[in-house]
């Protein structure tokens, strides 16, 4: 048995954060690919027993070609017992711990930067989604993204992203993980037997994601506390408040982060930091976690007696 | 010749973990190794490739 101890997250980088992960490989740590990868959906959502036997089958394909093919890139071992900032753990050290104990290395020698939290983002952030069982397939692009203003269509096979080969979901995820904050992603395609090539233009914080499923996140997104039943559109037209408008009633008892901020039962919830949002409480409790951390600093904007309350506070 | 590929359970086991030293390695059962090096040597032995799992099982 082998734990992450122990293995080299050099050579074996993958999204920590994962339940499961594989990697296909040759015996001199050539990687052809790699399987896995997840959504804030569920664990499971990306993946298929098809789109395994897949990428199993690109990998063998390459493994034929040359069998004894070695690593384009061979960067010096890390292991992450070794890292300085993993002297206080004891025991396992899990897999997503590993990415805290990296991010903590980073903040004590002031490198962390806090887009950083943004990792392996999905396709469908340049405006592909791949196929589940063939993932290297596109089956969709969505219009005016990255991928519809370089050319990609439905049905074309991308066969790198950032000059790092794709046969599946997590190779798509690796290869946009590998690429810049900004500026222009490399990109090849095979359409009707051709190779086709080009560049996705993309703005700063185009890797920004769903991150409240990721367990190494989970002493970085706050708790507002803040639970209540949405408004009736006949309510918020008495408060004379848009339909879609975020409105909720808090609920008893307060959750103590809540009423640390100020929040007493029955105030009436209308967003944060003077935004007019757009959605249910449930979207919004997840609204906060993406969009803020522990120690920001946020206005909570609420109705108290027909009256506007704002609630500073530093979130925990 | 026909390649099949070679399987290494990485299993990053908490209660495993818990339950046994760092060293300690489960036996290998249904087909997969548990062993990194021992799977790269087979591989390279017989010129299969290998699928390396890691898996966090709480």
């Amino acid at each position: 048995m082998i734990r992450i101890e122990g293995a080299d997250l050099n050579l074996f980088e993958f999204d920590w954060d994962l339940t499961w992960a594989a990697f296909l490989m040759n015996a001199n740590g050539k990687i052809y690919g790699r399987f896995g990868g997840r959504d804030a959906k569920s664990a499971e959502s990306r993946n298929s027993l098809a789109g395994l036997h897949y990428a199993m089958q690109s990998a063998l394909s390459e493994h034929r070609e040359n069998p004894t093919a070695r690593p384009n890139v061979v960067k010096k071992p890390l292991f992450v017992e070794k890292v300085a900032a993993a002297k206080g753990y004891r025991g396992c050290i899990h897999c997503h711990q590993a990415k805290e104990i990296l991010r903590q290395q980073e903040v004590d020698t002031g490198t962390w930067q806090r887009d950083s939290i943004y990792t392996y983002p999905l396709p469908e952030n340049v405006g592909i989604t791949l196929d589940k069982d063939k993932g290297d397939r596109i089956s969709e692009i969505k219009p005016g993204s990255p991928a519809a203003k370089v050319g990609l269509k439905a049905g074309d096979i991308v066969q790198t992203i950032s000059k790092l080969s794709i046969h599946s979901f997590a190779d798509a995820q690796y290869g946009l993980h590998k690429s810049p904050a900004k500026g222009s992603i490399s990109i090849a395609w095979q359409r009707g037997g051709k190779t086709l090539t080009g560049d996705l233009i993309v703005e700063q914080g185009w890797k920004r994601t769903n991150v409240t499923w990721r367990p190494s996140l989970l002493d970085l997104l706050p708790t507002v506390g803040v639970y209540g039943s949405d408004l009736t559109a006949k309510e918020k037209q008495a408060l004379k408040l848009d339909e879609k408008r975020l409105a909720f009633r808090q609920e008893a008892p307060v959750h103590a982060n809540a009423r640390a901020m100020g929040v007493r039962e029955n105030d009436i919830i209308l967003g944060v930091d003077d935004k007019v949002l757009e959605m249910s409480m449930i979207t919004f409790l997840g609204y906060v976690r993406q969009n803020y951390l522990i120690g920001d600093t946020m206005t909570l904007n609420l109705l108290r007696d027909g009256k506007r309350v704002d609630l500073k506070t530093k979130l925990k | 010749m026909k390649h099949t590929i070679t399987i290494l359970a990485m299993l990053a086991s908490a209660a495993v973990c818990a339950a046994q030293s760092p060293a300690t390695k489960i036996a290998p059962s249904k087909g997969w190794l548990t062993d990194l090096n021992a799977g790269r040597a087979l591989a390279q032995k017989t010129g299969k490739p290998m699928m390396v799992v890691f898996r966090c099982d709480p």
